[in-house]
């Protein structure tokens, strides 16, 4: 189920996808940002319930997540925009 | 859903859409096809390459359009709605969804929004040999079944299943099959889809010009394209309500919640017709990106593959290149040798200096051109190309440009026509533009003859390599300013989000590479033979004439003439004119004159200054010519020569391939009167300083 808007906050578990583990599969929550990469993201199947893992994140830079079963090269910049909580 | 009348007749020839995401293998298909019966062009207006191709099968003729590569329908990039509008308004018979089979899901959610537009569909269930090894398996009755649309498995870069894939298409057009799609979205949202097209239904005019379930869901997604077009405030109110209501239950934007269904189809599909039989996910891929995109690795395995493709390019096509370059010497030795060795006919000056000349000179680089763009292929191809442009994006960042602008800048340091060609894989235009722009600014090699005579003719031996370096790293750093300009005023626009997908490595098939590389070359041959040669013919007119009076030439030797004839020239006296101009900057009339013969192509000028001091044919390791400018300039003055050279107009075949590839002769002229100002401007600035510090 599509979590509610602005429900959502860091605490609890939940953070941004930057800081997620590397190799660690998170379960996406929700996307700060415009229509525009919204769009864009869940075209490519980045929808909020969507399970991701982060292949590599090098601690400056872009990210590498596996989404579906593709590799998605993400700018830090959104990463940040996208909240995640670690599955158990 | 329901059948809505067929809009889509049936034309000879039937025309087929080829669609698909970016990296699903839909080119492969299209070369399979189509085979060489291929024809390249940019759709109206923009950037995007736009390729069609014929096949006969079963005695009917066949159309097919290779539409640029989306994931999704919607009207965010160029691409989209580019394929969108080719599918509203060509109306083809038939649209071939190329999907990568072992990566169905987010292929699957193209095919549901090309359901939603109503168009009859045909699923290619590309790189099914992939998949299998994989581990899935599909029960494809089953899928075409849930999906409502045909399926025939291929294997694109082996050929296979093409032919069954032809006689579907056949069968489809003849039988003007209209598929019955079984998508459907829940309750409420087709709720709000039935209000919205009841609405749309009390327009006739709307009505038949979109399909209105289409339209309806569409207006839901608050398409920007979509709401611009209807107009209709009671449709647009009901649609307004329409969201509210779907983001009060859903608590998320309604178009997040269409995708969101989208996918709860197509993943409820998947679940009953596909098996995974293997669990690994850990596969060659990964282990080469292990390595190719490892932290400290990467740039360096980057850096030193683009050292061997610049390795290849330029020295492997010296060979061929030579050939070619005696073939037009002989070519225009032959054509002359059918007049008298002292002839001044004007046909032969024309056929000799101006045609075989002019276009030989650019001829000349097809060795290196095919070269670079096979390798060009090849790392498109292989998936390489999208690891460059990770690695490289964050450098590229600060230029306010993107990771794959790194690849036609560094193809500028040989010839900046290719690397201008390059930029196309670029998808975003202003990005590309901003690239296309700045490019002149890396010192090609036809500049290098330059610096070869000037840099020996004024400065010692220990600060020859030091110069060198320094004007080459000049045009770097102008280019990075220049960039960051660009993207802050004319190109402004907000830096496309970085979203992009790292395709599986692939071993590129040589008949994709042949194709590829063979299409793009014949591009420059056109090319040469059409706007260049016009041009060749202007600007020997330009030099040529008019013409001295005979005795004006009378007791003179060969080489004298040739100075007299362009010192009356045009071009001549255009030196003569624009010298007030130009002394500033340190130039007088001869330079002058030299510069209006290097805006054909830059090398020029060499031969242009040989003429001017009537030495007849000399090059840049011309000893004479450069005593000779020893004793009438400065190294002050040589070194501005070189400045003004490196930045200014770019030459005649820079201008017409950034005409073609921008699209519009205005960032032609901007390029060229821009980087002249901005060469005008810095060589002022640096001769007048330099003039009063070697004062003191």
């Amino acid at each position: 189920m599509i979590q509610p808007t602005g429900q959502m906050s860091l605490g609890n578990g939940n953070i941004y996808l930057n800081d997620a583990p590397v190799g660690k599969p998170v379960r996406l929550l929700h996307i700060q940002s415009g229509h525009a990469l919204r769009h864009r993201l869940a075209a490519l199947g980045m929808l909020p319930n969507t399970q991701v893992t982060v292949l590599s994140n090098q601690g400056h830079g872009q990210l590498i997540v596996n989404v579906k079963n593709t590799k998605v090269v993400l700018g830090r910049g959104m990463a940040h925009k996208i909240l995640v909580r670690v599955e158990p | 859903m329901s059948t809505d009348e067929p809009k889509f007749g049936i034309h000879r020839p039937v025309t087929v859409a080829l669609a698909g995401n970016p990296n699903s293998g839909k080119t492969t298909i299209f070369n399979a096809l189509t085979g060489a019966r291929q024809h390249v062009g940019n759709y109206p207006g923009v950037t995007v390459e736009k390729k069609e191709g014929h096949r006969s099968h079963k005695g009917l003729d066949i159309r097919f359009v290779d539409l640029p590569g989306t994931y999704s329908l919607t009207a965010y990039s160029v691409e989209e709605i580019i394929a969108r509008n080719f599918l509203l308004h060509q109306q083809p018979d038939l649209v071939v969804h190329v999907i990568d089979a072992s990566n169905l899901e987010r292929n699957l959610y193209l095919s549901v929004q090309l359901m939603e537009l109503g168009v009859p569909l045909l699923l290619a269930f590309n790189m099914s040999d992939v998949a299998r090894q994989r581990g899935l398996i599909f029960d494809i009755p089953l899928l075409s079944q849930l999906l409502g649309a045909p399926i025939i498995p291929t294997v694109g870069s082996k050929s296979q299943g093409i032919d069954r894939l032809l006689d579907k298409v056949v069968e489809i057009v003849q039988t003007r099959a209209m598929p019955v799609y079984r998508y459907h979205y829940g309750t409420e949202v087709e709720q709000q889809i039935g209000r919205i097209v009841q609405q749309i239904d009390a327009h006739p005019d709307l009505a038949r010009c979109y399909r209105p379930r289409w339209l309806a869901i569409k207006l839901l997604e608050q398409d920007r394209e979509i709401r611009q077009e209807v107009q209709i405030e009671s449709v647009l109110e009901t649609a307004h309500n329409g969201i509210r209501h779907l983001e009060t239950i859903y608590g998320d934007e309604a178009a997040i919640v269409l995708a969101d269904q989208r996918y709860g189809f197509i993943s409820g599909a998947c679940q009953e017709a596909v098996k995974s039989t293997v669990e690994s996910r850990h596969d060659v891929s990964d282990r080469i990106d292990a390595i190719l995109t490892h932290r400290a690795l990467g740039l360096p395995i980057f850096l030193g593959l683009m050292y061997a493709v610049f390795q290849l390019v330029f020295h492997l096509g010296e060979y061929p290149m030579n050939w070619l370059e005696s073939s037009f010497h002989w070519l225009g030795g032959l054509v002359a040798s059918t007049w008298p060795p002292d002839s001044n006919s004007i046909l032969k000056s024309l056929l000799v200096d101006g045609i075989i000349g002019g276009v030989g000179g650019v001829l000349v680089f097809l060795p290196n051109i095919f070269l670079l763009f096979l390798a060009i292929a090849f790392l498109e191809d292989s998936g390489y190309m999208a690891r460059a442009a990770f690695i490289m994006d964050r450098l590229m960042h600060k230029m306010g440009l993107h990771g794959k602008s790194f690849i036609p800048m560094l193809i500028g340091f040989g010839c900046s026509v290719p690397a201008i060609m390059a930029t196309r894989i670029l998808e975003n235009r202003r990005s590309r533009l901003t690239t296309i722009m700045i490019i002149p600014l890396m010192s090609c090699g036809a500049r290098f003859p330059i610096y070869a005579l000037i840099i020996p003719a004024f400065f010692p031996e220990h600060m020859r390599g030091l110069i060198l370096w320094g004007v080459y790293l000049i045009g770097i750093v102008l280019a990075v300013i220049c960039a960051r300009l660009l993207r802050k005023t004319l190109l402004k626009g907000q830096t496309v989000p970085f979203v992009m997908e790292l395709p599986p490595y692939r071993m590129p098939t040589a008949r994709g590479l042949w194709l590829h590389t063979r299409m793009r070359s014949w591009h420059y041959v056109k090319k040469a033979g059409t706007i260049i040669l016009g041009i060749s013919i202007v600007l020997w007119g330009l030099t040529s004439f008019p013409r001295p009076s005979a005795e004006q030439l009378e007791g003179l030797d060969g080489e004298q003439i040739q100075s007299a004839l362009l010192r009356h020239s045009i071009a001549g006296r255009v030196g003569k004119t624009i010298e007030p101009a130009i002394r500033p900057l340190g130039f007088d009339w001869k330079i002058g004159t030299a510069l209006i013969g290097a805006m054909a192509a830059k090398e020029v000028f060499v031969s242009q200054l040989g003429i001017v001091y009537s030495l007849g044919e000399v090059d840049e390791g011309s000893a004479v010519l450069r005593e000779r400018l020893r004793a009438d300039y400065t190294p002050l003055q040589g070194f501005c020569v070189m400045l003004f050279c490196l930045i200014s107009a770019p030459c005649m075949a820079t201008v017409a391939i950034t005409r073609r590839e921008a699209g519009a002769w205005k960032w032609a002229l901007f390029q060229w009167a821009a980087l002249t100002i901005l060469a005008y401007g810095l060589t002022l600035i640096v001769f007048q300083i330099g003039s009063i510090i070697s004062k003191i």
